[in-house]
């Protein structure tokens, strides 16, 4: 007996220092924890959008943006200049490594820009890039790009998610997506595909001081709710992309707060190619439905202050925004539109839509709700995210979708709404359309490019395919985390947050 | 029918079941009529009223719907889609399994095996892989599936049932007489095994509630706006600290409504039971 209570003892003991060992272990480590709705990990060039964390990470980008100011701000290109437009110099910074130990160079560049004409690839900034007439690399830290027309706001386009400055020496090819690498501020130290990411600091980031954490886990949850609970157990200390009844939640509790670092858009698409909205009466009659109001209402914020409503392309809080007003809900002229178009009893029309993602079912049943009176009826159809992206975006005749802004809006316009664009999601093809946003991608004065944006806006307001409700992209955070950074390129700044 | 009368007279469980039963058919055939508030209704200057505010006896959810009105709309489809599913499911079960038992031998074996590899997967999650495929459901999709993951329960019980009287001698004479094997299982064999029969179909009643309310629950139920009252807690279910009443409700309903199906069957099979 006496023997076994010192067997015992002798175990507590053992298993009491090693809990302590741990303890000292984790108080040493600053570390952050992020829940992901990540459903996989895609070859850099065709990310559709959700392993910002990751992403934003491991890789750099030529360019920043300032997420307090928004202005673009040096990353891995110190100054760049184009005169006119059509040659741009990058000059670009000294002494950055990638993970893997090599040195970063113009060749990398090079390397990056011309892979977005990869036909294999699928690059989403393919287009962008057609542009290109030839990259030039007179030294190891200078590029010189030149253009076959000019584009004055080509700068921009290194802003772009997708446009992460990749090694011309690593495969991506075959460890894009297993162990993807760049010069981040954070290495891939382990990743469990749909389950976890262990990230740890890299030593080597050019800028010294930075990041401030030693390690970051993101969590790969696809599912908003656990995702929260993760957050409420103390689990996780960043929870991105959450509904606005969540922030409620969140804001009820002591220990949590909520930030908004931009608005995006739900873009709810109208198909051109195919009954019945290919009748532009038809559009016209479900937009004199609309009640942005009620709308705002739906998305739990106030119009004008949190949420805003336009029939254009071009989100409001943009400087290219027109003002133009609302046309008011008119129910006898949506009846009449209809008749016209030939639809005198109504029509009804399939609507696809991710119903777990936020706002998502709410602005759908509002939509039916509001449109129902005149006669169009939607029948909604709601999948899980990844199902309705990978099976229904693209090809229903009506659909609702999140988006995010692009700080130069013409890398918006040639993507979704180009005749030739990659995500034309609403098939939109408008040869009046398709010039102004070349002419808008070329124009070097910004008062004649303003006049293409105003023209533009006019003609989506009465002909358009597409209802941009702008909601607050909304983030829950922990009260031991400090500084939060996101700016509207969507791409988290994970290497400025601590962790009290 | 008196003896039966007599003896519900005497289980107030029953009662109990009975009337709460009755009282949500009553709700789904006559509620939507008598109600104020469509269950699409949007009233976007009361969201997430508390109940008995504002003229929403209990209370709207985020987009201002009337919960009430949801609950009393969402028990048609409900009721409907588990009657429907206990009647088909029943009757396909006792075909089938009258069939297997009755003939016996290798078309008992083949259809013993096919009920055997059907309720080796579960039903729900038969029904959600089914419904996955097809993609949306619709009241008359949902009612096929469930009673479709349902029959094999229900032919095991049935072909249990004629087992026990194939053997005897009405059967046998029926046969001398040479009546058709079709004659012979329903019309002789039937109403001698009705009482587990009838008490497999209420049973499967109370499982059908139970199953539509889960599809609902994980999003391969009906579309919304339909208020099913499984989608009605999920939607729901990120407001259950702001607007509580919004997952309650619908929570209370699917619970009584199987309660009181289950202490209906508990009396019926009782009485079922006793008779033979």
């Amino acid at each position: 007996m006496k023997k076994s209570i010192i067997v015992c003892a002798v175990f507590l003991l053992a298993a009491a220092t090693a809990f302590a060992g741990g303890a000292q272990e984790t108080e040493e480590k600053m570390t952050i924890k992020v829940a992901e709705q990540v459903p996989n990990l895609i070859t850099p060039g065709a990310w559709d959008g959700q392993a910002f964390s990751l992403n934003g990470s491991i890789y750099d980008y030529l360019i920043e943006m300032d997420a307090n100011t928004g202005e673009l701000v040096p990353s891995l290109a110190t100054e760049w200049d184009s005169p006119e437009g059509k040659v741009w110099t990058f000059k670009l910074r000294k002494g950055v490594k990638f993970h893997d130990g090599s040195d970063f160079t113009s060749a990398d560049v090079k390397f990056t820009l011309e892979r977005t004409q990869d036909p294999e690839l699928g690059h989403l900034k393919a287009q962008d890039f057609e542009n290109l007439e030839k990259i030039e690399t007179p030294d190891d830290h200078t590029v010189v790009i030149t253009l076959k027309e000019a584009a004055p706001t080509f700068n921009f386009i290194f802003t772009d998610y997708n446009m992460a400055i990749l090694s011309s020496e690593y495969d991506y090819a075959s460890k894009g997506e297993s162990a993807p690498m760049g010069t981040g501020p954070f290495k891939l130290e382990k990743l469990v595909p749909k389950e976890s990411a262990l990230l740890v600091k890299n030593n080597n980031y050019w800028d010294s001081g930075l990041p401030k954490a030693d390690e970051l886990r993101i969590y790969f949850v696809p599912d908003i709710d656990s995702s929260v609970s993760l957050l409420e157990a103390g689990e996780v200390d960043i929870v991105p992309q959450i509904s606005p009844i969540i922030k409620k939640r969140l804001e009820s509790m002591d220990g949590f707060k909520v930030v908004s670092p931009y608005q995006e858009s739900r873009f709810i698409a109208l198909a051109d190619d195919r009954e019945p909205f290919s009748d532009n009466r038809v559009r016209l009659a479900f937009k004199y439905t609309m009640d942005p109001e009620i709308l705002a209402k739906a998305c739990q914020g106030t119009l004008g202050e949190t949420i805003f409503y336009n029939e254009t392309p071009i989100v409001n809080a943009l400087a290219q925004y027109k003002k133009i007003p609302f046309r008011g809900r008119d129910i006898d002229k949506a009846k009449k539109l209809l008749a016209e178009a030939g639809y005198p009893d109504g029509l009804s029309v399939d609507f696809f839509y991710a119903s777990d993602h936020p706002y998502g079912s709410d602005i759908a049943q509002t939509l039916k709700e509001l449109s129902a009176p005149a006669g169009i009826e939607l029948n909604l159809k709601g999948f899980p995210r990844d199902i309705y992206l990978s099976q229904h975006w693209m090809n229903g005749p009506m659909l609702l979708t999140g988006w995010g802004v692009r700080v130069d809006p013409s890398m918006l316009l040639m993507l979704a709404f180009h005749s030739e664009g990659p995500w034309n999601e609403s098939h939109l093809d408008n040869p009046r359309i398709d010039e102004l946003i070349e002419k808008i991608r070329g124009e070097v004065d910004p008062e004649v490019r303003q006049t293409y944006y105003d023209e533009l806006q006019e003609i989506f307001h009465e002909e358009g395919t597409v209802i941009n409700l702008q909601v607050p992209y909304l983030v829950g955070v922990s009260d031991a985390v400090t500084d939060y950074r996101q700016p509207v390129t969507m791409l988290p700044q994970l290497e400025y947050t601590t962790i009290k | 029918m008196n003896t039966y009368l007599l003896q519900l007279k005497r289980s107030p469980r029953a009662i109990a079941g009975l009337a709460i039963l009755l009282i949500w058919i009553f709700a789904a055939i006559a509620g939507p009529s008598l109600l104020s508030y469509s269950y699409t209704e949007m009233d976007m200057n009361n969201q997430m009223v508390a109940p008995g505010q504002e003229g929403h006896l209990l209370g709207t959810d985020a987009l201002g719907r009337d919960v009430f009105s949801r609950i009393i709309y969402g028990s048609r489809s409900i009721l409907t889609i588990a009657l429907l599913t206990s009647l088909l499911s029943s009757i396909a079960g006792i075909i089938i399994g009258f069939t297997a038992g009755y003939f016996g031998g290798i078309v008992d074996t083949i259809f013993l095996r096919i009920m055997d590899i059907l309720m080796a997967i579960p039903p729900l999650v038969l029904a959600m892989v089914v419904l996955g495929i097809l993609g949306n459901s619709t009241i008359v999709g949902l009612t096929i599936i469930v009673s479709i993951a349902f029959t094999p329960a229900t032919a095991r019980v049935a072909r249990g049932a004629l087992l026990t009287c194939k053997s005897t001698e009405y059967v046998d004479a029926a046969r001398i007489r040479g009546e058709s094997h079709i004659y012979i299982m329903f019309v002789e064999i039937l109403p001698n095994t009705i009482g587990p029969v009838i008490v497999e179909i209420t049973a499967r009643f109370a499982y059908s509630i139970m199953m539509i309310a889960s599809l609902g629950f994980l999003g391969v139920g009906l579309q919304p706006p339909t208020p099913d009252w499984g989608m009605m807690v999920i939607e729901n279910k990120s407001l259950i600290r702001a607007a509580p009443w919004t997952v309650l409700y619908p929570s209370l309903a699917i619970a009584s409504l199987v309660i009181a199906i289950s202490l209906f069957s508990d009396f019926v099979s009782k009485v079922m039971i006793n008779e033979d």
